[in-house]
């Protein structure tokens, strides 16, 4: 019996160790993700105002607190997309 | 046999001391055009700082008039300062790129991804980019608007009319932007080094954050140099942020005047061109000492290798 055990033993015990690296590093991995997507939004946030800010209606505050994101002026949003045409519609 | 030793050779032309002449026909063009637009318009400068000259008449010599007055101009040494201050953007640069490109390099899935949207303020004018943030600046601006919805801030602040702060937000500006360029000048680098010397680094018992400073950042060092010249060089010149940023006054109280956004006043604005040249002559002594120093580091650099 003590001679079974002592050969189950060590086949056990890497189990348990690379269940527990894959939990650590799937943490690890999530942290980076956090990090790059946190970078990413630093960088890509005034070219998103900016873009945001192009398609709002003349009803929709671009300074205001809390500030608004997306437009939401109903007579305009359709018509805002028209300052992408080549020659806006008057 | 002297004489007769200089016009032996191949080819067709045999001057210059026994050189011979066809190198440079191939420079010429280059040459001429570095002539034209470089040469002569730095003679020119040279030339109008001597002289009161206001664009419309012609240029009057008043010798060294605009040189006296630019020592005893307050504001050239306010810009003179900013300018100097403005280099503190450099390390900063240098650090965080660097960071950002040893992230970057983790093999991650969609990596790729987030190397092009940091890249983007890269690939964007630089005036757009100035826009945006003036806006996102503004008083009544993004920023502020968040803030004070996050509870943060009370008041608005007028942050671009703070004169403590214009000079800041320009340089937090010139970061933002050139983080990207630079990370990947140190991504190409950080790939050229051999995964070797991680490993071995490894065996030698480094934790990951050693292995970058004792492999990656001394593997890095031509591009540490060669960021460090570039960017400050481009901290000595800087033009565009103080240029949108404030609106095209300088700041309140000359807080945000750079040396390049005062020659521009002064040339373009009060019409003193030839003062404006004098100032252009100190900025290019300024930036020659500069670049001699860094030229000097990287030759020591490849001395000692």
């Amino acid at each position: 019996m003590a001679r079974v055990q002592a050969l189950e033993a060590p086949e056990l015990r890497p189990v348990v160790r690379v269940r527990r690296r894959t939990v650590r590093r799937t943490v690890e991995t999530a942290l980076w993700y956090v990090a790059l997507i946190a970078m990413a939004v630093v960088t890509v946030f005034p070219f998103a105002w900016i873009l945001l800010t192009s398609l709002k209606g003349l009803a929709d505050p671009i300074f205001s607190v809390p500030p608004q994101f997306l437009p939401n002026d109903p007579t305009t949003t359709r018509a805002s997309w028209t300052r992408f045409r080549c020659r806006p519609s008057s | 046999m002297a004489l007769v030793r200089r016009y032996v050779g191949r080819g067709p032309a045999r001057f210059l001391g026994g050189r011979s002449l066809t190198p440079y026909l191939f420079l010429a063009p280059a040459l001429v055009l570095i002539a034209i637009f470089l040469f002569y318009p730095i003679a020119s400068v040279l030339y109008y700082s001597f002289t009161d000259f206001d664009i419309a008449t012609p240029p009057e010599w008043v010798g060294l008039a605009n040189y006296q007055r630019l020592v005893r101009d307050p504001t050239f040494w306010k810009a003179l300062t900013n300018s100097i201050i403005y280099l503190l953007a450099t390390p900063t640069i240098i650090a965080l790129s660097l960071a950002l490109a040893i992230v970057v390099n983790r093999k991650l899935r969609g990596i790729h991804i987030f190397r092009a949207l940091y890249y983007v303020p890269a690939v964007s004018g630089s005036i757009a980019i100035g826009i945006s943030w003036r806006w996102l600046f503004d008083r009544n601006g993004f920023i502020n608007s968040a803030l004070i919805s996050l509870g943060v801030l009370d008041e608005p602040i007028a942050w671009l009319a703070e004169p403590s702060l214009t000079l800041a937000i320009a340089m937090l500006l010139t970061i933002w932007a050139g983080i990207g360029y630079y990370a990947v000048i140190f991504l190409a680098g950080l790939q050229n080094i051999p995964e070797e010397l991680y490993d071995a680094a490894q065996i030698d018992g480094c934790n990951n954050l050693q292995k970058h400073w004792h492999v990656s950042i001394p593997g890095l060092r031509p591009q540490i140099v060669f960021v460090f010249v570039i960017s400050s060089l481009a901290a000595l010149k800087v033009f565009d942020e103080i240029y949108v940023l404030t609106g095209r006054t300088g700041g309140i109280l000359d807080s945000g005047t750079t040396v390049v956004f005062y020659l521009w006043k002064q040339a373009f604005q009060l019409n003193n061109a030839g003062y404006a040249s004098a100032i252009a002559i100190v900025l290019l002594a300024l930036t020659l000492v500069f670049s001699i120093v860094n030229i000097r580091m990287l030759e020591r650099r490849t001395d000692t290798t």
